[in-house]
């Protein structure tokens, strides 16, 4: 196998590496991450309403 | 024109939506760690959203199609390198978990900690510097596509551009960081599934096979081979390794989402997860780069010949979709880059140059000024400033201006006990020496970056060697300081 071809071969599969994971973690993070916002609006509004002498970070 | 009225529909409704998301965030506000770092409380999968659109631009959609038209499938070795790096990085914490420990908000207030103020002003300078002028091509790049994509007249698109700016500026300047994290999550969601029509399109319309073909009578070996590559070689790849190692580590605004985790832990997950969509982010665009080239030959411009390529094979509608998944990915960079800078001129400049500490409220007005200023800056510059070469080059060279000083600084901080303040001014004046030899010497990017790691190194290590010793800073900077809790 010349050097052309292998390293064809090789970016062949590093690109469905990167394609089907980019997807797939897309798809994952699109549906969890809706859940981390929801967590983060709550505990800023929970902030918002806490004194500041008994906040913690 | 392209855009029918059914583009059009789908490209207003997608920033109406992103500008009402982005204004909500303003009322969580209370002070300056909820502008700059959204109080310290994002987490994984969020994390991983505002990692990824912030480090996901038309700007980089465009730089690395460029790549892709000229280099062949030798490119990818950029967008592996990327992604393996940031594997890497997420894996062994190596850094961000010791930064996201100390609680900073800017990567220079780590020097002041372990260093000096004066160092913290001398790197806050030369940060801001280098990333306002990385970002000051941006607007027009990111015109260029949308113009030729849309086929809205250019004497038009910047008025276009500069609204969408001003957009941008406004829920920033406002919100901040929570604001900038809630239009990215929506942003992200919006360009990754752009950037996936575009490459099955593309796929489809050029063949893989073609793709192969192409390349191979236009490039030899050098299409597939990096280290055979005339444009890449193995200095380049050795450039590529610092500089993504930096660029994970120490660039300001990658650097705000580690410090905006929840802790350390989230912070090394969050990188190992988007070090896999990194591999994607390089080598998709790179691919329609190389469709581009199937399609429409060699001798175009090499910047302009991914979105001519895009118009072509774009149906109606698709289109629509696409150019709003586009604007997604320049108005979390945008967005993302103004906080970013402004901060490092508000907190790294301007705070230690007085010598009264500033309120917290004062602080969040100081950062919104500055991300007025920053934006005027790049509106400016991308009109009046002309590319030498490709634009990837040009951008790994603005930022090596403060990274490769910076990393070497920052490693040496963090894991050498000897890493003294004369040490650490050498360093950041030798790295941003290496890199200006870019400009000023014309010298090749791979010469120039790696020359700048290199100066950084011998910097720290002979100055720390022959300059002063530090015996109490050391241990004091790796404590949480006094008052940094709200």
């Amino acid at each position: 196998m010349d050097s052309a071809t292998a390293w064809w071969r090789f970016w062949e599969f590093c690109f469905v590496v990167a394609g089907g994971s980019f997807a797939l973690i897309v798809a994952i993070v699109a549906i969890r991450g809706l859940v981390d916002l929801r967590e983060l609006i709550e505990f800023l509004k929970l902030k918002r309403h806490t004194p500041p002498g008994t906040r913690q970070d | 024109m392209n855009f029918t009225v059914l583009d059009w529909s789908i490209v207003l409704l997608y920033l109406a939506l992103s500008m009402a998301a982005g204004l909500y965030g303003k009322k969580y506000i209370s002070g300056a760690s909820d502008f700059l770092v959204a109080g310290r409380a994002i987490g994984l999968y969020l994390g991983i959203a505002t990692l990824a659109a912030t480090e996901i631009g038309t700007v980089t959609f465009m730089y690395y199609a460029e790549l892709g038209y000229k280099t062949g499938f030798a490119s990818f070795v950029n967008g592996l390198i990327a992604g393996a790096v940031m594997i890497f990085i997420g894996r062994t914490g190596f850094v961000i978990k010791r930064l996201r420990e100390l609680q900073l908000m800017t990567i220079p207030e780590y020097f002041e900690r372990r260093y000096s103020r004066n160092l913290r002003i001398l790197t806050g300078v030369l940060v801001a510097t280098g990333g306002i002028l990385n970002m000051g091509v941006f607007l027009k790049i990111e015109g260029t596509f949308l113009a030729i994509v849309s086929g809205i007249p250019l004497e038009y698109l910047k008025v276009v551009m500069t609204a969408i700016l001003l957009l941008e500026l406004l829920y920033t300047i406002l919100g901040g960081m929570v604001s900038v994290v809630i239009t990215d999550f929506i942003q992200f969601v919006a360009l990754s599934i752009g950037a996936v029509v575009i490459t099955a399109l593309s796929i489809h319309a050029a063949g893989w096979q073609n793709m192969h073909d192409v390349v191979l009578r236009t490039m030899g070996t050098g299409g597939f081979d990096p280290v055979a590559s005339p444009s890449f070689g193995w200095a380049f790849i050795a450039f590529q390794l610092l500089y993504w190692m930096a660029i994970n580590t120490c660039w300001q605004t990658t650097a705000m989402r580690t410090f905006s985790t929840r802790d350390a832990e989230i912070s090394s997950k969050v990188f190992t997860w988007t070090g896999f969509i990194f591999l994607g982010r390089g080598m998709l665009p790179m691919l329609w780069g190389i469709a581009a080239l199937a399609i429409l030959g060699p001798g175009q411009d090499s910047l302009n010949a991914m979105p001519v390529m895009l118009s072509r094979i774009l149906p109606n509608g698709l289109r629509g979709i696409v150019v709003a998944g586009m604007l997604a990915a320049t108005m979390s960079v945008n967005s993302s880059y103004l906080l970013g800078w402004s901060s490092v001129i508000a907190q790294d400049i301007v705070g230690p140059i007085r010598h009264k500490p500033l309120s917290s409220r004062a602080q969040v007005a100081l950062n919104r000024a500055m991300n007025l200023f920053v934006s005027l800056f790049v509106m400016f510059w991308g009109l009046w400033y002309k590319l030498p070469g490709p634009a990837y080059f040009y951008l790994n060279i603005t930022a090596t201006i403060f990274i490769g000083g910076s990393f070497i600084t920052i490693v040496g901080g963090l894991y050498w006990k000897r890493a003294s303040v004369a040490g650490g001014y050498a360093a950041m004046l030798g790295g941003a020496g290496g890199a200006l030899a870019f400009f000023v010497l014309q010298w090749p990017a791979s010469r120039a970056g790696f020359g700048a790691f290199a100066l950084a190194f011998a910097g720290l290590v002979i100055g720390s060697l022959v300059g002063k010793q530090q015996h109490t800073i050391v241990e004091a900077s790796l404590r949480v300081p006094e008052g940094a809790k709200e």
